[in-house]
């Protein structure tokens, strides 16, 4: 068998590498992080959702009501409250922020636009969107709302 | 320890000297990270402007900045390849642990070396540099760090054994270009392809012998 030179070897890889990925090792674990930072970012953004929510419930506003204040599309409220995988922007963060006095560094981690660079503020996320399910009975008007969406849903 | 080396330069075709460096510390990869990651980014967006989703490496979501309570532990084992102050690839191997076993029938259970990581720099890789429309620094950078792993194995007394486990992306180099054997995929890890060099095919490797 032939041996190539250090020379005559690089150059012969070099060609045959030449339209290759090499990478190996971390790869898995950025699989595995990336996997437990979706888990970790669907309980934010559910804390968020119920964040906006609650708020707008607590000042008796329908959503329209609560859109038009912050100057922003229904449909992005809509997508926040619902938890979607659809990210607001930058300015309905500052919007929000100011409506709700709360910081926007902490509304656009929970809005998915930022990294946490703790994992506290997901651990308080989770007890918070744990708990903010409402227990009650719907009112008579919600069992109302909820029977025509159903019915609707249901109809060919 | 370090060591010299050659990579070949794209532009000019020439080789360049370089050096292997097994004592790359935590704040080497931090600031490598920092230098790779925006490359990578800007590659990938390009892929995707491009509708190349497929070849969009799941190692580029890989931050090591985030990963810093752990480089305690693994900045020991890591080598690096550098020319002049800047690292273009970087890997770390394994000489004992639960992946350090042969698994291919006529080698079973016989020691080796496990390539845990390796990485070149995004400049080096040519379908990140095509999509940015630009040229690579240096080729053969990957081919160059397997081939130190496989001298280590050699000096450790594993007879060149190396194994590592490839993603599907990267079974294209280690099968071809560098002629490990792709024994099976492994449901312990991911259901990764779990590549292994004989003593054998990892002579031929550094003797450059194509099969």
């Amino acid at each position: 068998m032939k041996t190539l030179s250090d020379q005559e070897w690089l150059r012969q890889q070099a060609a045959l590498e030449n339209n290759c990925y090499v990478s190996v090792g971390g790869l898995v674990t950025a699989v595995e992080e990336l996997q437990s930072k979706r888990v970790g970012s669907n309980v934010l953004k559910s804390a968020f959702g119920q964040l906006i929510r609650l708020f707008r419930r607590d000042h008796r506003m329908t959503p329209e009501e609560f859109a038009q204040d912050l100057d922003i599309e229904l449909g992005e409220l809509i997508a926040m409250e619902a938890a979607d995988q659809l990210r607001p922007s930058a300015r309905t963060i500052h919007k929000l922020s100011e409506k709700m006095k709360v910081p926007s560094g902490k509304l656009f981690v929970l809005s998915g636009l930022a990294e946490a660079r703790d994992s506290h503020i997901q651990d308080e996320s989770l007890k918070f969107a744990a708990r903010s399910q409402p227990l009650q009975a719907l009112t008579p008007d919600e069992h109302q709302i909820l029977n025509e969406w159903v019915k609707y849903l249901c109809e060919k | 320890m370090k060591r010299i080396v050659t990579v070949l330069e794209t532009e000019t075709g020439s080789l360049i000297e370089a050096e292997l460096d097994a004592e790359v510390t935590v704040d080497d990869l931090l600031a490598t990270q920092r230098e790779w990651r925006p490359y990578a980014i800007k590659a990938a967006t390009a892929l995707a402007r491009q509708g190349s989703m497929e070849l969009i490496p799941q190692h580029l979501h890989w931050d090591w900045t985030s990963k810093a309570s752990q480089l305690d532990l693994l900045a020991n084992s890591f080598i690096g390849l550098r020319v002049g102050a800047s690292l273009q690839g970087i890997m770390k191997l394994q000489l004992v642990g639960d992946f350090c076993r042969a698994r291919l029938p006529e080698q079973k259970g016989q020691s080796l070396i496990y390539l845990d990581y390796l990485e070149s720099a995004p400049w080096n890789l040519k379908p990140l540099m095509d999509a940015l429309g630009q040229q690579t620094r240096f080729n053969g950078i990957g081919s160059r760090l397997v081939r130190h792993a496989v001298e280590i194995s050699l000096e450790e007394g594993f007879g060149g054994r190396l194994g590592l486990h490839s993603l599907p992306l990267t079974e294209m180099f280690y099968r071809d270009v560098c002629g490990m054997t792709p024994v099976g995929r492994d449901p312990s890890k991911q259901n990764l392809l779990w590549c292994e060099f004989t003593k054998e095919q990892a002579n031929n490797f550094l003797a450059g012998a194509r099969s």
